[in-house]
């Protein structure tokens, strides 16, 4: 069963790393002393973001968190400012030019005491005369503090998974990448802002990978850009960011990473795929976004805030709910189990405190003696300490159960679960209960996107499909309302495809050491006592690799002859000499630690899958995901219809 | 819409072989990844067209949504185009005999007529 494993002593974690850097920028990038007393006064501040700079902290702090280090306002940098005159600032902001023009704005109207410039990533020089010309016009050069580049250019989700950004997605997402039109100059832009998100990342994390990728693609090119990149900043004596003896970036360890850099094209089914783990339920039904889900809510049910619609309620899927941490890998049923399970602990707590307080109360005659009552009130006061953390998990099994019930009607209207197991099917090549065209004019099954999805996964995982057939299934969607112009782009992929890789588009084998195993019960009916599943499949999601997992093992493992990764690139920035990338590994050993990134788009799916690898895995790995652009499969469709309409 | 993809001229010395003179390119409908391989491709269809085709020889070939046309001159020059199904056959073989003549009256016989590339 995919449960998170138990936390491996695995140091280099992104995710805090990101925390860290981010909580030293608050402190104002003061050398924290060692030893010092606790008790110390922090220095209130004024933190002032800009969309991206939210984006980064948001998944990260909380309000109370950012309160706990000094933060007692925080503003939008476009939003109209008041002055306070003798407060300290803290600017987090892309080093843009509208961005430099608001500061020497706020320079210029002395907004504040003393102003911190923290910029996500390296701000050009152009600008940063900018802002010093505006000083010293403003005549407040010794009010600001510190300008900093903090390469943070990145959204740590987990702790394992990182997004480029999620504002301004148009630029870099597959459509960008992949449409005809696209100049020169644009792709060379998309390029360079998915190397600078990697180099924080790698800036943060404090190694220097050795990269692969395959050879002819968007891939390829962002590799050699990175490559270049870390290899100037290592050469470079003045201010490299890897020499090791910067406050926080201690390198425990002695291997390095690998970084693999995919396409998206390497595998287009993946994203399409109906899902059945419950983060990903979440992702693709009810639009995770910076781990925030919202959800309509029954006209019964009060609103939770004033301040929010009567409509929506909005939850926050945070790291320290330790039931989500535990069960946002698993499948639906059993996370549904986990939930009821939950429930049941917590009425027999509350049960308990119900017959203290009886206890407590009524029985007040005469006999007691002094150890019945020290004993009654050593259970009173446990029970009262244990209050505030049951009021928590009351919460939180609040939200798990409404989310859960909400994917559960989707489930059951869509009728998911049968696509799922059709599509794992196909995936694992063993026969189909019911072909494709029926699922296709079944009009109680799914939404039009549905059955494109399953069209589409079955099309690309048939590299012989005739012609004929593909007319009919077109008709057959067109029939049922689906908008059928990803398949015209999807013919070409194919046939280029076929043009550059004589290898047959059969890298959807499964693995020779895993089985899928898809068990659907004889009957509809779940027979677990739990009463939500009742009308669902009980599917297990088998242990299957996807190919993006199957290139990272292989690559990790050195084991690359004969395989589709025999011809990959490899990229050391740390040589002297820039490598021609012909593969020459220097170790053989396999690497503990690795880096995916997709160029295009990622998803849930994909992580989950990589995760399951690491913990299927005897000695440890870790392997942390990362993407340009995190799509779910309707916002993915709709950028393949896009291509498909712009022919 | 009617679209050309690749003009190329090819030399055939005899009837097996056929050199590539000059080719040119229009891949702007392709995603700009994958426009090098297209390219590849395209060379490749080009040449084995010309190879396979004999003297005073004119050709049509389809292949997968693409139209492949030859013609193959007299004096042993060879013109090869790659349009989309669309485009009308006869413009194209006018178009690839007039390139023939642009060719070789703008190059004189000796510089096309050797052997190696």
């Amino acid at each position: 069963m995919a449960t998170s494993g138990p936390p491996t002593s695995y140091q280099n974690v992104l995710r805090d790393k990101q925390i860290a850097a981010l909580k030293r920028m608050l402190n104002l990038n003061q050398p924290t002393p060692r030893g010092s007393v606790a008790a110390s006064e922090p220095v209130w501040k004024v933190l002032i973001y800009d969309k991206f700079g939210s984006d980064i902290i948001s998944p990260l702090l909380s309000v109370r968190e950012l309160r706990d280090l000094g933060v007692t306002l925080h503003l939008q940098v476009d939003a109209g400012r008041e002055q306070i005159s003798d407060a300290v600032a803290v600017y987090f902001l892309m080093p843009t030019a509208a961005n430099v023009a608001r500061i020497c704005q706020d320079c210029r109207a002395q907004l504040y005491d003393k102003y911190y410039l923290n910029f996500v990533t390296a701000i050009p020089r152009p600008l940063l005369e900018e802002v010093a010309k505006a000083s010293l016009e403003a005549d407040c050069v010794p009010q600001i503090g510190k300008v900093y580049d903090q390469y943070l250019n990145f959204i740590s989700l987990e702790d394992d998974f990182f997004v480029l950004r999620n504002q301004m997605l148009g630029e870099v997402s597959y459509y960008a990448l992949n449409r005809p039109d696209a100049s020169d100059e644009e792709i060379q832009r998309i390029c360079d802002s998915i190397v600078e998100c990697l180099f924080s990342v790698f800036v943060t994390s404090g190694t220097v990978p050795i990269i692969r990728c395959p050879r002819g693609n968007a891939a390829e090119m962002v590799a050699q850009a990175l490559d270049k990149k870390l290899r100037d900043n290592v050469r470079d004596p003045r201010n490299s960011m890897f020499t090791g003896d910067s406050t926080a970036i201690a390198q425990l360890s002695f291997s390095r990473p690998l970084l693999v850099i995919l396409d998206r094209n390497v595998d287009l089914a993946t994203p399409l795929h109906h899902t059945w783990t419950y983060q990903a339920l979440v992702h693709d039904m009810l639009n995770l976004d910076l781990n925030r889900v919202t959800l309509l809510t029954a006209d019964d049910e009060p609103p939770p805030s004033p301040t929010s619609s009567p409509q929506q309620r909005t939850y926050d899927l945070l790291h320290s709910d330790r039931f989500w941490e535990q069960h946002r890998g698993s499948p639906f049923p059993a996370m549904a189990d986990a939930v009821q399970a939950e429930v049941d602990r917590y009425k027999t707590s509350e049960e308990e405190m119900k017959s203290l307080k009886s206890a407590m109360g009524v029985d007040d005659d005469e006999s007691e003696d002094s150890d019945l009552l020290t004993d009654k009130t050593s259970k009173l006061g446990s029970a009262i300490k244990s209050l505030p953390e049951l009021m928590e998990k009351k919460k939180s099994i609040d939200m798990h159960t409404n989310i859960a019930t909400a994917l559960l009607e989707q489930i059951k209207e869509r009728k998911l679960d049968v696509f799922f197991e059709m599509e794992d099917r196909m995936i694992s090549k063993s026969s189909l209960d019911k072909t494709v065209l029926d699922m296709i004019s079944d009009t109680a099954a799914g939404t039009p996107e549905d059955k494109m999805r399953l069209f589409i996964i079955y099309y690309i995982l048939s590299p012989d499909i005739a012609e004929a057939d593909v007319v009919q299934y077109t008709s057959a969607l067109e029939a049922v309302g689906a908008n059928t112009a990803p398949l015209t782009y999807l013919g070409h992929w194919k046939s280029l495809s076929k043009m550059k890789a004589p290898r047959p588009l059969g890298s959807y084998t499964a693995s020779t050491t895993s089985v899928s195993s898809v068990v659907s019960t004889m009957s509809n009916w779940m027979n677990s006592g739990s009463k939500w599943m009742e009308g669902v499949k009980n599917l297990v999601v088998g242990t299957k690799n996807l190919p993006v997992t199957r290139i990272v093992d292989q690559l990790m493992e050195h084991r690359t002859t004969g395989q589709v990764t025999e011809d990959y690139c490899y990229f050391d920035p740390k040589q002297l000499r820039p490598t021609d990338s012909r593969p020459a590994p220097q170790s053989k050993t396999p690497f503990t630690e690795a880096f995916v990134f997709v160029v295009g788009g990622g998803n849930y799916i994909e992580y989950q899958n990589l995760q399951d690898y690491c913990s299927r895995q005897q000695t440890g790995r870790h392997v942390t995901y990362g993407t340009s652009q995190l799509m779910n499969a309707r916002q993915f469709l709709d950028q393949l219809a896009e291509l498909g309409t712009r022919d | 819409m009617v679209r050309l993809y690749a003009i190329s001229v090819f030399y055939k010395p005899d009837l097996s072989k056929a050199i590539e003179k000059k080719a040119a390119y229009e891949l702007s409908s392709f995603g700009f990844f994958n426009r090098s391989s297209v390219r590849e491709f395209m060379a490749f269809t080009s040449e084995v067209l010309a190879q396979r085709t004999s003297t005073g020889e004119r050709r049509t070939v389809k292949e997968q949504e693409y139209r492949c046309h030859v013609y193959v001159r007299s004096d042993c020059l060879a013109c090869v185009v790659i349009a989309d199904s669309d485009y009308p056959p006869r413009v194209v073989f006018t178009l690839m005999s007039k390139v023939l003549e642009m060719f070789s009256s703008d190059f004189p016989q000796s510089s096309w007529s050797q052997k190696s590339r």
